[in-house]
């Protein structure tokens, strides 16, 4: 991970300066006079994105969204107003009425059930422990009126990426696909003479996307901010019917982090092409390698959405009695983290889309570990959930966007590495296969059953990977589903990580709850070797 | 909502037709787009005195202005096109410098802008009277049939609910003279609860989509997913089988054919992805002799429904028309950009999926195969619209043999192919409307037809 390359944290943008001065009389607004019982807070997000494609059909894109949430945690209930009229007398209309509207709901007789939350002031934070990525961008002599920045590590700096520079490199990274692809066939074709030769892809489509997010949470002790440059590349080979394979590489940082690596290159270029002879897979068990991508899918769907707080909250997850029984739910080796201040893994310097310094509700990111050696941890919380189970508050508030409410959502999920290479793990199979690749996934947190889909798998039979691709029994991707214990139970070994801080490989990635609400979040782990799983 | 008199459109045009002046050897044309949200949204959780009480209490206003600039440049000419969502708060003409900007990085095969229509678009119904008047009064309503049915109900212990009122006013005009406005409503509505007595793991979480108060019917809704939550019995895995027979739903039905209908695109010829053509089958290898025929009708016109429309993307007039008749293609959907690019006529069919009812009750379907898998729900039913095969967890599902309910299935992986499951199926007699309310993302979807259908062909499942 040493890097000499010159790298520089992201910036406040300076024309938020103005929304900025203004959240706190918006805060003053709304609790002045009701401290004792409420609890209010300002929120906004901006998203720049910028983004071109290079396909058969072209395209360029850039959008600015932003808009402000005013909250009132009055009683354990959330009331919000949200809205994308910010100028300044709006702004303060909007406060005004929202605020009279409270007032009429909660008169001067109202018997609270309880009094207003208590944030954190600074000095409780640093008391309780922050990572060397908060404590340098902390200004001396921190006050609940100073105001903090928290920007991200870059190499290239965000604020001047142009949809022109992004067009420049999808189309010189097409090229180079094409041409990669292009000299594989003629490669593969060469090596033997076949009956049904392989064909060119029919396409390789090139997206490269850069978002750049700012939050601003101003509340009674706290006033900050966070930039967080979400870059990301991405490519898919399409071959004739239609199957195709994705390369993606990005994460938290500079365009820098888009750079295709070998594997990308090779998922795109020469794995499309082989999957026109993949076999399908007949549906059953089988001994299953999971790589990185996989294996974030699984921690994310087994103990991530079940370790969701408003999901306990709402009697809808089967870990909150797991938990109070002290009931063991997976082998030793099965140890699931939440860890949203992630700004490094394996040997990568830069985080994944899920890293953040403050949650949406202003909540400082420390990492969590969610299920330790098969017992469960309390769970990942927001506010309400928090306070309505009386548990710990972690970074997990998130919403979708300042249009969508807010719930308990995930950061970065993975498992924890353990001491295998991948080589030794292949050497551990007599007959299944590796799935490198993800394809979507689901949570069931009532039921205890996941399914995570992967791409494809790749064939191993006696210790040697053969070469050979499956499908899934019907020609699309693989599902791999099961009973959560019985699937963590089963877990024979875990590769390794180069990473100091032992965080293995983390994918860029999204994530809905049950449907709907999408938000960033990544997920990942080390190469896991299961003993069996059901795949069709 | 008038959008005539925005001082923010009326400046935004006025600058483009500024820049356009300027800049008329590379700037072809614009398109503005404005449209306006207001949103009510209520989150509860299950409570012993009150059925459901709120914890989050939620009102959005937001509006937007996106401008989209079109360019002809270089030699061979090449057009661009680029997208941009304006800053209000930002000088306008800055934003259209940098949109023509980014268009011009854009290299695409010219094509000419659709141009006013001489007979104007006819106007369709897709908003509710009652959410548009007052959404706030609408709101109440809804929150108050949930209530008052949650606050009735001991059989099941109801978890959650969601509940969304939203109005979206949307207005657009071009450079070539095309404009239209739609209004636009809808509810959301989402539930889970579970049978009594707890603890158990079988949760039941449905979700509605309306385009009106009426069509919601929040109370018979709730009644509907109760009687499901009570039916669910101790489960069982699925047999693993090579040649599964399975019962679908109108959703998953209406998924199937939203995926299929997608290759009867002419951007899928033109981007080389695989397509359909008129004479085209809908199904690959031979046909079974009984199986049912699929017809498909695409219908922008239905009242109140989430996938009608005046107007396609392009501006031009929705076209309804029978895309599918007895498995074979009759159109391919050509918008005017592409039509250009393949030499073809446009085309601009759309709407929601029309599908003739079968002959036979869901029950009699059941009986009518000695082994069947009800899927009730799936866990993650993911369709590859290129490939056409899709595969899902079993999140719950009833086991039938001729007819016979024999066990409650949960769990295992059932996978297929839709051009191999629509060489054998039949559809049930009962009808099925549903809205399910587009995004930035997912374009809506609007369907009528059959609440059943029956898959005999193409089905796999792991299980045991």
């Amino acid at each position: 991970m040493a890097n000499t390359i010159q790298r520089n944290r992201a910036e406040f943008p300076s024309h938020l300066t103005d929304i900025r001065a203004i959240m706190p009389k918006l805060v003053e607004i709304l609790e002045s006079g009701r401290e004792k019982n409420w609890y209010c807070f300002a929120w906004l997000e901006e998203v720049k994105t910028q983004m071109s494609v290079c396909a058969i059909t072209e395209m360029s894109q850039e959008s600015l969204d932003r808009g402000m949430v005013l909250r009132a945690f009055i009683d354990g209930v959330n009331f919000e107003r949200s809205t994308n009229r910010l100028d300044q007398t709006s702004l303060m209309k909007w406060a005004h009425e929202f605020r009279s509207e409270l007032d009429k709901k909660f008169d001067s007789n109202h018997k609270y059930k309880q009094e207003a939350y208590k944030t954190a002031p600074w000095s409780q934070e640093i008391a309780r422990g922050l990572s060397p990525d908060f404590l340098e961008q902390l200004p001396k002599d921190l006050n609940s009126k100073s105001v903090v920045h928290f920007g991200v590590m870059c190499e290239e700096n965000p604020a001047l990426t142009t949809v022109a520079g992004l067009k420049k490199r999808t189309g010189e990274l097409r090229t180079k696909l094409l041409d990669l692809s292009h000299s594989y066939v003629q490669a593969k074709n060469q090596e033997a003479v076949q009956d049904d030769p392989y064909q060119d892809l029919v396409e390789i489509r090139v997206m490269m996307r850069q978002e750049l997010k700012t939050h601003i949470f101003v509340d009674r002790q706290k006033n900050m901010s966070q930039t967080l440059p979400i870059s990301l590349a991405a490519a898919t080979g399409i071959i004739k019917n239609g199957k195709s394979t994705r390369g993606i590489s990005g994460g938290l940082g500079g365009l820098e982090i888009t750079r295709f690596r070998d594997e990308q290159i090779n998922e795109v270029t020469q794995n499309a092409v082989r999957l026109t002879k993949a076999a399908h897979l007949p549906p059953g068990r089988y001994q299953i390698i999971t790589g990185p991508d996989v294996t974030g899918v699984i921690a994310h769907e087994a103990f991530g959405h079940t370790q969701e707080g408003d999901t306990w909250m709402k009697g809808r997850s089967i870990a909150e009695n797991l938990h109070k029984q002290r009931q063991k739910v997976g082998n030793d080796k099965a140890s699931i983290v939440n860890h949203p201040n992630m700004f490094t893994m394996d040997r990568h310097s830069f985080g994944t889309n899920g890293s953040y310094f403050f949650d949406h509700e202003g909540e400082l990111a420390r990492l969590q570990v969610i299920l330790d050696k098969g017992m469960l941890s309390p769970p990942m919380t927001d506010l309400t959930a928090s306070t309505l189970l009386r548990v710990p508050r972690t970074a997990n508030g998130k919403r979708e966007s300042w249009r969508r409410p807010l719930m308990t959502r995930q950061t970065n999920t993975y498992f924890t590495p353990g001491d295998s290479t991948l080589e030794e793990l292949i050497g551990m199979v007599k007959k299944g296969y590796l799935a490198r690749w993800s394809h979507g996934g689901m949570e069931d947190p009532k039921g205890g059953s996941l399914t995570a889909g992967a791409a494809y798998f790749e064939e191993i039979i006696d210790g040697r990977m053969t070469g050979k691709l499956f499908l899934g029994p019907s020609g699309g991707h693989v599902e791999l589903s099961d009973p959560v214990f019985s699937m963590l139970d089963k877990i024979v070994a875990k590769s390794n990580t180069v990473n100091d801080q032992r965080v293995p490989e983390v994918k860029f990635g999204g994530c809905g709850k049950y449907h709907k609400e999408g938000v960033d979040a990544g997920c990942g782990g080390p190469y896991i070797l299961w003993e069996d799983i059901n795949c069709g | 909502m008038q959008f005539s008199n925005d001082s923010l459109l009326l400046s935004l045009k006025e600058s483009l037709i500024n820049v356009r002046a300027k800049k008329s050897d590379i700037f072809y044309g614009w398109k503005i787009s404005v449209s306006d949200s207001h949103s009510l949204q209520s989150l509860m959780l299950g409570d012993p005195y009150q059925g459901l009480a709120s914890y989050q209490d939620r009102e959005v206003h937001d509006r937007e202005y996106a401008i989209e600039i079109f360019t002809r440049s270089g030699g061979p000419m090449m057009m661009g096109n680029s997208t941009y969502n304006i800053d209000p708060l930002a000088p306008l003409e800055a934003q259209i410098y940098k949109t023509l900007e980014n268009a011009l990085q854009v290299s695409n095969r010219p094509w000419d802008l659709p141009q006013p229509e001489k007979i104007l678009p006819r106007p369709v119904v897709t908003s509710d009277p009652q959410i548009k008047t007052d959404i706030k009064a609408a709101h109440a309503t809804l929150l108050e049939q949930v209530r008052a049915k949650a606050k009735k109900i001991d059989v099941v212990k109801l978890n959650s609910a969601e509940l969304y009122t939203n109005i979206h006013n949307t207005y657009f005009e071009t450079s070539t003279g095309q404009s239209g406005e739609q209004d636009r409503t809808d509810v959301y509505f989402e539930l889970a609860l579970e049978k009594l007595p707890l603890p158990n793991t079988q949760e039941v979480l449905k979700m509605k989509t309306a385009i009106s108060i009426d069509e919601a019917d929040l109370p018979a809704f709730i009644d509907e997913i109760v009687e499901e939550t009570l039916s669910i019995d101790q489960a069982n895995l699925p047999k693993t089988q090579s040649h599964a027979v399975i019962l679908v739903d109108g959703k998953t039905i209406s998924d199937f054919l939203k995926n299929l209908l997608t290759q009867i695109s002419a951007s899928h010829e033109y981007n080389k992805l695989p397509f359909l053509l008129p004479g085209h089958k809908t199904y690959n290898g031979e046909k079974t002799a009984d199986s049912d025929k699929l017809s498909v009708t695409l219908d922008p016109t239905l009242p109140v429904m989430a996938a009608s429309s005046a107007f396609t993307s392009e501006g031009l007039a929705a076209k309804k028309g029978m895309v599918i008749e007895n498995d074979t293609v009759m159109h391919q959907v050509v918008s005017n950009r592409i039509g250009q690019y393949l030499g073809k006529e446009s085309n601009p069919m759309m709407g929601n999926i029309v599908v003739p009812l079968g002959d036979y009750s869901k029950e009699e379907l059941l009986k009518s195969t000695p082994e069947c898998l009800e899927i009730l729900s799936f866990s993650s039913l993911l369709i590859n619209p290129t490939t056409l095969t899709w595969s899902s967890e079993i999140k719950l599902g009833k086991l039938y043999k001729k007819g016979v309910f024999k066990s409650v299935i949960k769990g295992g992986v059932v996978s297929g192919d839709i051009k191999e499951n629509l060489r054998n199926f039949k559809f049930s007699n009962k009808e099925k409307k549903i809205n399910e309310v587009g995004n930035n993302f997912i374009p809506a979807k609007g369907y009528v037809g059959p609440d059943a259908m029956l898959i005999k062909n193409g089905v796999k499942i792991a299980g045991e």
